[in-house]
């Protein structure tokens, strides 16, 4: 257990740049997910500091050791891989003692009752003396996930583990392994393109784009305050609306047929940011704005709408009961705490 | 539905039909005449008169010997070969060409190519002259050198054959997922280890595949020796040619063609005992 800092990582394959200076810092114990679309550079950020890539140039540190230059055998690390690399030839006995093994970690019976530890953990302690050929895509993860955790490793790392299950079990597995990891406390950094996965999983989640990280905070801030267009976009499902907004009057902009409080020191022209659940229906009569209903998905817990307003499209997130049909007009209005401001330009958030 | 069942094998016959007519039945025609004797019954004779050969001791030892330097020496090539070939990342494949040349080359013209260099007046005597090693031509090929003409025998087929077993292990070595030899790397197996605990166990059907072709040619080794030795170095399918055609003494010639049939099936059903790949361990 320790904390990982980066600073300053630069990797560029041929002419693409994969990382343009990312530093970031987990601290101990921390699980922190890199979350992004695909090339925006973490899974590279990850094999970097696995030591399975090279970086152009900056320092990889594990508590208070630089380990850029060390094997990846030297970096007292762990990893879990996408496609698991569970060894075929290997029970799963001898798969999840593999790393003991090579490095030298006990006699055969303190490595046994690793072994079985890790086994238990995971739940595949009947399976032991099995072939990784006839487990299924889930037992074969929880194999790659035991034999990552028996080396008690100083940081776990883990590739997209979930991608390859289907969607029940990796809502299964993806609780279990919260779970897990939390009695392990190991500081883990893990990799997904999924939000949900990441929003449920990480102490802290970085948002990566372009080889860089566009937000480094906790689900929630994250989530209720994105430092940047893509953050809300790609965080929330359905994502943050974006609306355009004018300055009438210093501190006061026009959204739709709104005139709303912004930030004072802002330019002319801004986008406001409005989560679909922060808009809330008016009744006819007050300012608002108006929109057709395109589009009703009534899903139980609550309803989403899509709605037309001024030629682009406005999801709304309301009580499952409202009685909302395609072809009606809804009149919405933004909560007022709620509103995120955003500079069209720069794609960063304006503070007001 | 009967006749959609009997496609394959209505399909599968002309190449049944071709191994039985050109492999099968001269196959049975050499059992037949390997066995019988001059007076029209069963009998050992054919065998026994090989036995009893003043060459059949060294041919058999020859032989023997061969494949148990030769193929093990090419298997260790072609191991270290592929693992040097995977570290590269660019020219892999100009390198596997050029590596695999002398397969294209018949093993009567690889013998005359290291004929040319080790004869008398050949290329590695000038060499040594040259440098002062030598005073004289020296005699590599000869029956008083019967060291250095096997060890030129095995110089050859080395050179001539290791990249097939080469190319087989090449084409195993790429069906190795990449991953596990991260995962490897990531969880403290040191290059060797990587070698030993991964490479290795993942290429067994690889391994086997080559080393059954390799002893079952290693045991025809016939071109590359009569080029290089004539019988000075008698082996198996030297001295079946020798009885076959010097002697015109086919039944002797097929005994030794069971002989090496014989050696050659019990070669591979060893491999196959040795190096059998558990069915579950095969992901």
């Amino acid at each position: 257990m320790a904390r990982i800092l980066v600073r300053d990582i630069k990797k560029t394959f041929g002419k693409f740049v994969a990382l343009k200076s990312v530093s970031m810092e987990v601290a101990d114990g921390e699980f922190t997910v890199l979350l992004g679309p695909s090339g925006c550079g973490k899974t590279t950020l990850l094999r970097i500091i696995a030591g399975l890539e090279t970086a152009d140039r900056g320092e990889v540190w594990i508590g208070e050791r630089r380990i850029d230059r060390l094997p990846p055998r030297a970096r007292n690390i762990a990893m879990v891989f996408q496609n698991y690399a569970v060894f075929p030839h290997m029970t799963v006995f001898d798969n999840i003692a593999f790393g003991l093994r090579m490095q030298k970690r006990g006699s055969e019976e303190e490595i046994r009752r690793t072994v079985e530890w890790a086994a238990e953990l995971v739940h595949i302690e009947s399976q032991l003396e099995k072939y990784t050929g006839q487990l299924s895509g889930g037992q074969r993860q929880r194999v790659a996930v035991a034999r990552a955790l028996a080396v008690r490793p100083q940081v776990l790392l883990m590739d997209e583990p979930l991608s390859n299950l289907d969607a029940l079990l990796r809502l299964e597995m993806r609780a279990e392994l919260k779970t897990i990891l939390r009695e392990c406390a190991t500081t883990t950094i893990y990799v997904t393109h999924d939000q949900v996965e990441a929003m449920s999983l990480a102490d802290r989640i970085a948002i990566m784009h372009g080889g860089e990280i566009e937000q480094y905070d906790t689900p929630l801030e994250i989530y209720r305050n994105p430092a940047t267009l893509f953050c809300g976009g790609f965080i929330g499902s359905p994502p943050m609306n974006f609306l355009e907004a004018e300055r009438v009057a210093p501190g006061r902009y026009r959204v739709g047929g709104l005139e709303l409080e912004g930030p004072r020191d802002a330019g002319p022209k801004l986008l406001l940011g409005i989560r679909p659940e922060d808009l809330e229906p008016v009744a006819d009569g007050g300012a608002a704005l108006a929109g057709s209903v395109l589009v009703v998905e009534p899903l139980g817990s609550h309803l989403l709408a899509t709605l037309r307003l001024d030629g682009r499209l406005l999801r709304f997130a309301g009580d499952a009961d409202l009685p909302l049909h395609p072809g009606e007009t809804l009149r919405l209005r933004p909560r007022a705490d709620r509103l995120r401001w955003f500079d069209p330009e720069s794609e960063r958030a304006v503070r007001s | 539905m009967t006749s959609e069942r009997a496609l394959p094998y209505l399909l599968l016959a002309p190449s049944l039909l071709f191994l039985a007519l050109l492999f099968l039945w001269p196959l049975g025609e050499a059992f037949l005449v390997a066995f019988s004797d001059p007076g029209g019954g069963w009998s050992l004779a054919n065998f026994r008169e090989m036995a009893d050969d003043l060459n059949f001791a060294d041919a058999l030892t020859n032989t023997l010997l061969l494949v148990v330097v030769v193929v093990p020496l090419q298997l260790a090539l072609a191991l270290g070969l592929g693992v040097l070939l995977g570290c590269i990342d660019r020219g892999r494949d100009t390198f596997l060409y050029i590596w695999t040349i002398p397969l294209g080359i018949s093993d009567l013209a690889a013998g005359i190519v290291w004929l040319a260099m080790l004869s008398e007046r050949g290329y590695l005597n000038s060499l040594l002259e040259a440098l002062g090693l030598v005073d004289g031509p020296v005699l590599w090929l000869s029956y008083e050198t019967p060291v250095a003409l096997f060890v030129a025998v095995v110089v050859a087929e080395v050179w001539r054959a290791t990249a097939i077993v080469l190319v087989i292990l090449v084409a195993g070595m790429q069906l190795v997922p990449k991953e596990y030899y991260e995962a490897a790397e990531v969880f403290g197996a040191s290059a060797f280890q990587r070698f030993r605990r991964i490479t290795l166990p993942l290429l067994k059907p690889s391994i086997q595949t080559a080393l059954i072709l390799r002893t079952i040619l290693a045991f025809e080794v016939f071109a590359v020796v009569v080029v290089l030795g004539g019988r000075d170095l008698p082996v198996l399918a030297g001295e079946a040619f020798a009885w076959q055609y010097d002697y015109q003494n086919a039944g002797v010639a097929s005994a030794y063609a069971v002989l090496i049939l014989t050696v050659s099936l019990a070669a591979t059903w060893l491999y196959l005992r040795l190096l059998r790949v558990r069915e579950e361990s095969l992901a």
